[in-house]
């Protein structure tokens, strides 16, 4: 059984001065674990420790496969790191970029034709294996960023934002590609859960001031919040003097202005129901935006996570 | 079935019928009648035989069991890094070796029109020894090969090493590699490369003017290894681009300047008055600048973690 063990972890960047992310103690287990945090909250951060390409400020990092804890050299053998830039030799062919990789990753040269079809075929790429990376589409060059990761069958599977400039089909895709992957692996993938809906089941890590937190279970959050987020529409000539009202009984997770009126999506304060909340209010199906956003919210928070 | 076995269990029939047509029957009863009977099921405690001949009957059975499993395991598609195991990663071997696995995946980074621009590059430098005539009127110490060998071996590293300070390179040092092997790959090819095409033409040359083959290839070696480092070093401190245009510059003020900068003119061949000192001096700034770039590839063992260290990662 593989499982990631962080101890008493502190990462920094060299050069930079407060900036830390710490990780009390952490056992990640085979699965798929999204990493959430506000920006610069230092989720890439965390990510490129984890990658080896920041050392420990303190605590201690351990692989296991078995009852075997890989060392340093080991370690990168059996970890995929897909970075959040485009990390790409523009001027090559998707194929040939795809080789160079395998080839620095040490895979066996009679195996690298196989897989490199095999992925490409999975990530719906085989028609683009000879076009030069620079004339593909930002989604494309995503795909190709996170098959570059999987080339050596990686243990651990590290993905900052691999979702991020996807279209729908490419973000539908990659999701569920990322949810199959994980029976075999440990994957941590950050992501923003803001414009589109995760309907996945999943586990939930969360930066927040400074320290990582879970993980969690997504359905088990979503459920902690079931009846609690409420819509409520007030017309545009009267919403700010409601806010002080609306204070009271929620916290507003966010707004969008419409031509005639404004509509509040909010938490529920605990004893409230939507009754409480000034004009018209639907009580709606909590999504993964808004465990995020309560997380982003102290109270609403601890109340989340009793 | 055992004889004492099947009198045994007749017995506990016959009392269950007993006790159901007795409808008054309590449980307290039943617990003495019990009781009553427990001694007489103890069997005696079996010997080192019986548990022999249980093993021998057991054992055929656990092989039949075994052989499931195992076609279990290997009906099941292994997964690619346990072929990968199984075919060995390619990270052992010999010093060479390992060094040349390095090296060949730089082959796909360069571009063709690299190779064909360097093989031009040292063609028309020989044919310019070889012309009777000097078009470009080189005139003292001046000499097309060595001129070139120190300007290609920087643009070559500067190339090879295109991704130093970008997104790729973080990535790249998320393999398993130090930032040694990395450097070290990328370099051994160019220089690999540059040292046997400036050696075959400095071997044209001896062979057709009859010049001092040794002497010859101080002339060129020394500057290209000095070029080569020093751009290496300054790519380490301020990146690619900055690395290559300083060199550049270096490369034209010499070749401006020339004889006139005396020992610190490196580009200098055999007829230069002070070839000897120039060639020393040069040895010496390339020894100290490769030990610079050693220590500033071992201090940022922090940006990648060192393969040498065993452990765990703990400060």
């Amino acid at each position: 059984m593989i499982h990631l063990k962080l101890d008493d972890v502190t990462y920094k960047y060299p050069h930079e001065g407060a900036r830390t992310v710490r990780i009390a103690d952490l056992t990640l287990t085979p699965g798929l674990y999204y990493l959430y945090g506000a920006n610069g909250s230092g989720k890439t951060m965390l990510l490129k420790g984890l990658a080896g390409l920041l050392t420990p400020a303190k605590g201690i990092v351990k692989l296991h496969r078995g009852n075997q804890a890989l060392d340093v050299a080991q370690y990168k053998w059996h970890m995929g790191y897909c970075p959040q830039e485009y990390a790409l030799l523009e001027s090559l062919t998707v194929y040939a970029y795809l080789k160079y990789i395998a080839k620095m990753r040490f895979i066996p040269n009679q195996l690298i034709p196989s897989r490199i079809d095999e992925l490409l075929d999975t990530f719906q790429l085989k028609s683009m294996a000879r076009q030069k990376i620079d004339s593909l589409s930002i989604g494309q060059k995503k795909r190709i960023l996170l098959l570059q990761a999987l080339l050596a069958d990686p243990d651990l599977l590290l993905l900052d934002e691999p979702l991020a400039h996807t279209d729908l089909h490419e973000y539908n895709m990659l999701s569920r590609l990322l949810a199959s992957e994980e029976g075999e692996r440990i994957i941590i993938a950050s992501d923003h859960p803001i414009s589109r809906q995760m309907d996945i089941s999943c586990r939930i890590l969360f930066i927040s001031e400074g320290q990582l937190k879970g993980p969690y279970d997504s359905e088990q959050l979503k459920a902690s919040l079931d009846n609690r987020i409420v819509t409520c529409r007030i017309p545009t000539t009267r919403w700010r003097e409601q806010l002080e009202k609306m204070s009271r009984v929620c916290s507003i997770l966010s707004l969008k202005h419409g031509p005639e009126e404004v509509i509040f999506r909010v938490y529920l304060h605990a004893g409230k129901t939507s009754g409480s909340v000034p004009f018209l209010a639907n009580v709606e199906i909590t999504t993964m935006e808004d465990v995020y956003l309560c997380f982003q919210i102290p109270s609403v928070r601890d109340n989340m996570l009793r | 079935m055992d004889e004492k076995l099947r009198k045994i269990l007749n017995e506990l029939a016959d009392e269950d019928r007993e006790g159901s047509d007795d409808e008054g029957s309590t449980t307290s009863q039943s617990f003495i009648r019990l009781g009553e009977l427990m001694p007489r099921f103890t069997a005696p405690e079996p010997t080192s035989l019986h548990t022999t001949a249980l093993i021998d009957k057991l054992l055929p059975l656990l092989d039949n069991k075994h052989v499931d499993v195992e076609q279990g395991v290997n009906a099941r598609t292994p997964r690619f890094a346990e072929v990968m195991d199984r075919e060995g990663r390619g990270h052992s071997g010999t010093t060479v070796s390992r060094l040349f696995r390095l090296m060949m995946p730089q082959l796909l980074i360069l571009s063709p029109w690299f190779w064909v621009g360097s093989l031009l590059a040292v063609g028309i430098s020989l044919m310019l020894m070889l012309s009777p005539q000097q078009p470009f009127g080189f005139a003292g110490s001046t000499n097309p090969i060595v001129l070139m060998a120190p300007l290609l071996s920087l643009l070559g590293i500067s190339y090879s090493c295109r991704s130093y300070g970008t997104p790729m390179f973080e990535l790249e040092m998320s393999f398993p590699l130090t930032p040694s092997q990395w450097l070290t790959g990328k370099i051994a090819m160019i220089l690999c490369c540059y040292l046997i095409l400036f050696a075959l033409a400095s071997g044209v040359l001896a062979w057709n003017e009859g010049i001092a083959i040794i002497p010859f290839t101080i002339s060129w070696l020394i500057p290209l290894c000095l070029y080569s480092l020093l751009t290496l070093a300054l790519m380490l401190r301020f990146g690619t681009l900055t690395a290559t245009f300083t060199m550049v510059g270096f490369w034209l003020m010499q070749f401006i300047f020339g004889e006139g900068m005396g020992a610190f003119y490196f580009l200098g061949d055999t007829s230069f008055e002070q070839w000897l000192s120039s060639k020393v001096v040069g040895a010496i700034v390339s020894v100290v600048v490769a030990a610079y770039v050693i220590f500033r590839l071992r201090r940022d063992q922090g940006i990648a973690v060192s393969a040498t260290q065993t452990e765990s990662w703990r400060i």
